[in-house]
C-alpha cells in the first residue's frame, strides 16, 4: 500500500526502549565512557517492524495523529526511519515528531551543560534528517511538517529548519489543525510556517482519537493538562480533560491485543485522575487501576507522573497508595511501579514564587515534608521515583540552594533516582561555550555531588532487584553497572574541576 | 484569508517592511486588543517583512513563544518595498474577508486607499 503522509522519527525516539522505559532517558546524554553505537544500543534498540517498514510499537503521541489522519481518510501511517525509503514512491507529505529534537529540554540540556558536548538524541535526529532519504523526499518535493512536545526548539534552530526544508511547524496539540494542514500539503496549497496552538483550540475529548495501533511501552493517555499552575511548566496552560474510561480501555486492548502486554498510565499527575480539584478519589483511582490491570495480567505497569504531594494526600486520607499498590499493581511477577515526580527544589520560599499549587492542598510551608512524606510511602510500597531537581532558576537564592541540599540529606534513606537540571536560558548551549561556568555557584556543586552520589547508590539495588533483574537483561545490567562504576569514580575528579572552574 | 489555515479566523496582516516601525510587542498588543474586541483567539497572520527567515524569526521569537493564549497561523511574505508590500497586500485581501492591518508609519500613506475599502487598521 502506498502512503500519502508519512510520520516518522529518529531512532532514539522509534524504539521500545528494551520495553524499559526509563532506559530511554539515556538517549539524552552524550555518548562518554562507551562508543555511541553502543549507548545506541542500550536506550534505543530497533523495534520490531511488519515488511513496509511500520513499527509494532511507536511514540504515543505519533500515534495520535496518526488515527487522526487516518479517521479524516487519508492513506498515512508511521514508517520506521530505517524504511523510510521504501515509500518516496507515494510520500507527499513527511511528518516528524520528538520529546527533545536539539537536545534543549531537560535533562538533556543538563548533560550538554556539564560535558559540553552534544547529546545522542540530538546527534541522531539530525543524521535522519541528513539521511539519503529525507533529503531525496525534500528533492521530490515532499513537504515536511514537524511537530510534538518539542516543536518550540525549531525556534532556535532557525537555520537547520530552513536548511532541511520544514516547511511547517506544530507547536501544541495537533489534533484540531493537523488535518486541515495535510490537506493543504497534498493539495499542494500554500503552508503557513509556524502555527501555535492555543489553549482555546485544544481539543475536546470527542476529537481526541483513540490509536489504531500500538504505542511503545502500552503508553496510554488517562488525561490532558494540569490544575498546579507550575510557572516553569508549559502543560499547565493546557486545560484539564479527563479521558473517559472507555477510551482508556480501548487503547489498552489495542496494545495488547498486538502484543504489548504493558502499560504505562499518562499524565501530569496519575492520581488526580477524575479527582476534586487536587484531591485525589478512591473511587475512579480504583475502578481504573482493576480495570486495566485485568486486561494486562501480569504485564509491566508504570505511572508516567504524579505529584508527591497527591502521594502523601492519597496515602494518609484514604490509604489509597498501599491499596492500589497491594491489591493490583504487585503481583509475583510485578514487584515495583517507577514514576517521575517533580522536587525541583527544597525551599519553601523559591516554592511559593514558582510552584505555589504543586503543594496543594498543603500549605507550601510543608513542601520539604511533603517530599519526605511522599518518598517514605513510595519506599515502603515498592514505587520507585525518578525525582528531578531545577537548579539555576533566576529568581533562586544561594539559600534556597542550601535548603535543596538538606532535602537532599533527608532522601537519603529512600529508594529513588534523583536528576538535577539546570535551569538553561535558550542559545547558551549552541556557543559551543561550557554553560556551567558563567552559572554554577558553590551550592550547586553540593547539590550536583549529592545527587550524583544519591543516584549511584540506589541505582544498583534499583538496577539488580528491580528494573532489570531478568536474566534476559543481564548484558544491560553489565553495560550500565560499568557505566554507574565509571561516573561513581569520576565524580570527585568532576566536583574538583567544577570548584577550579569556579575559583579561575 | 485565502491562504491561511484557520476556517473563521480573524485575518491579520503586519507590514513589517522597515521592520524598526513595529515592534512585537505592539503586534503582541494589537492582536490582545482585537482579541478582546472581536471575541476571536484565532489569527491567521501575514507578515509583509524585509526580514529574511532567519532575522524574522529571531526578531518575533519570544511574541511567538510568550503568546499562550491565542492561536497563531505565520506567513511571511518576503517584500523590498512598501509598494511591493502594498502589491501583495492586494493579492491578500482578494478574498472573502477584509484583513484587519498592523500598519508600519512609513507605509502609512499607501495605506489610506485601504481605509477606504474599509479594511481596519490598528
Amino acid at each position: 500500500m502506498g502512503y500519502d503522509v508519512v510520520l516518522t522519527t529518529d531512532r532514539t525516539m522509534m524504539t521500545n526502549h528494551h520495553g524499559k522505559e526509563f532506559l530511554g532517558f539515556v538517549a539524552t546524554g552524550p555518548p562518554i565512557a562507551l562508543p555511541e553505537k553502543v549507548w545506541l544500543w542500550i536506550t534505543a534498540p530497533r523495534p520490531k517492524v511488519d515488511e513496509e517498514g511500520k513499527p509494532l510499537e511507536a511514540p504515543y503521541g505519533m500515534r495520535k495523529i496518526e488515527a487522526k489522519l487516518v479517521e479524516a481518510g487519508f492513506k498515512a501511517a508511521i514508517i520506521d526511519p530505517d524504511h523510510l525509503g521504501k515509500h518516496l514512491d507515494s510520500m507527499k507529505v513527511l511528518m516528524f515528531s520528538h520529546h527533545d529534537y536539539f537536545a534543549y529540554g531537560p535533562p538533556s540540556s543538563e548533560w550538554w551543560s556539564i560535558t559540553g558536548l552534544e547529546p545522542v538524541n540530538r546527534r541522531s535526529f539530525k543524521r535522519l534528517m541528513e539521511s539519503p532519504p529525507v533529503r531525496r523526499a525534500k528533492e521530490k518535493g515532499v513537504k515536511f511538517i514537524v511537530g510534538g512536545p518539542a516543536a518550540w526548539q525549531w525556534l532556535w534552530e532557525l537555520d537547520l529548519w530552513k536548511k532541511w526544508g520544514v516547511d511547517t511547524v506544530i507547536d501544541g496539540e495537533g489534533e484540531r489543525v493537523v488535518v486541515k494542514l495535510v490537506e493543504k500539503a497534498l493539495n499542494n496549497e500554500e503552508l503557513p510556517e509556524y502555527v501555535y496552538v492555543g489553549p482555546s483550540d485544544s481539543p475536546s475529548l470527542d476529537e481526541i482519537p483513540v490509536i489504531k495501533a500500538p504505542s511503545v511501552n502500552g503508553l496510554v493517555e488517562i488525561m490532558r493538562g494540569c490544575p498546579r499552575g507550575c510557572k516553569f511548566c508549559s502543560v499547565t496552560l493546557r486545560p484539564l480533560r479527563f479521558i473517559p474510561l472507555d477510551k482508556i480501555l480501548a487503547e489498552v486492548e489495542v496494545n495488547v491485543r498486538n502484543g504489548v502486554k504493558g502499560v504505562i498510565l499518562h499524565s501530569e499527575d496519575v492520581l488526580l485522575y477524575q479527582a476534586d480539584g487536587v484531591k485525589p478519589r478512591p473511587e475512579p483511582l480504583i475502578k481504573l487501576h482493576k480495570a486495566v490491570l485485568e486486561k494486562v495480567g501480569d504485564g509491566s505497569f508504570a505511572w508516567s507522573h504524579a505529584s508527591l504531594a497527591a502521594i502523601k494526600y492519597a496515602e494518609e486520607e484514604h490509604r489509597l497508595i498501599s491499596r492500589l499498590m497491594n491489591d493490583y499493581v504487585l503481583t509475583n511477577g510485578r514487584k515495583f511501579l517507577g514514576v517521575e515526580v517533580g522536587i525541583e527544589t527544597g525551599s519553601v520560599n523559591l516554592a511559593k514564587k514558582i510552584m505555589i499549587g504543586k503543594s496543594a492542598p498543603y500549605p507550601p510551608e510543608m513542601w520539604p515534608d511533603i517530599v519526605e512524606d511522599a518518598f517514605r510511602i513510595m519506599h515502603e510500597n515498592n514505587i520507585i521515583p525518578a525525582a528531578t531537581l531545577i537548579l539555576g532558576l533566576p529568581e533562586e537564592t544561594p539559600d534556597d540552594v542550601v535548603k535543596t541540599s538538606e532535602l537532599l540529606d533527608r532522601l537519603r534513606p529512600y529508594r529513588s533516582i534523583i536528576v538535577p537540571m539546570f535551569f538553561v536560558p535558550m542559545g547558551a548551549l549552541k556557543k559551543g561555550e561550557w554553560f556551567l561556568k558563567d552559572h554554577v555557584k558553590r551550592e550547586h556543586i553540593e547539590v550536583l555531588y549529592k545527587t550524583l552520589k544519591h543516584t549511584t547508590y540506589w541505582a544498583r539495588e534499583i538496577m539488580n532487584k528491580y528494573y532489570l533483574s531478568s536474566p534476559l537483561h543481564a548484558p544491560l545490567r553489565f553495560i550500565l553497572r560499568y557505566f554507574v562504576w565509571y561516573v561513581n569514580r569520576r565524580a570527585d575528579e568532576f566536583i574538583k574541576s567544577l570548584e577550579y572552574q569556579l575559583k579561575s | 484569508m485565502s491562504k491561511g489555515l484557520f476556517e473563521g479566523a480573524l485575518d491579520v496582516v503586519v507590514l513589517d517592511v522597515d521592520n524598526e516601525d513595529v515592534t512585537p510587542i505592539e503586534i503582541y498588543s494589537a492582536l490582545s486588543r482585537i482579541a478582546v474586541a472581536k471575541k476571536n483567539r484565532r489569527f491567521n497572520l501575514v507578515f509583509l517583512t524585509k526580514l529574511d527567515h532567519v532575522k524574522f524569526y529571531e526578531r518575533y521569537r519570544d511574541m511567538i513563544s510568550s503568546n499562550i493564549s491565542l492561536t497563531l497561523s505565520i506567513k511571511r511574505v518576503r517584500v523590498e518595498s512598501c509598494e511591493d508590500a502594498l502589491k501583495n497586500l492586494g493579492t491578500l485581501i482578494t478574498g472573502a474577508r477584509i484583513p484587519i492591518i498592523v500598519a508600519s508609519e512609513k507605509c502609512a500613506n499607501l495605506l489610506k486607499g485601504f481605509y477606504n475599502a474599509e479594511v481596519e487598521v490598528v
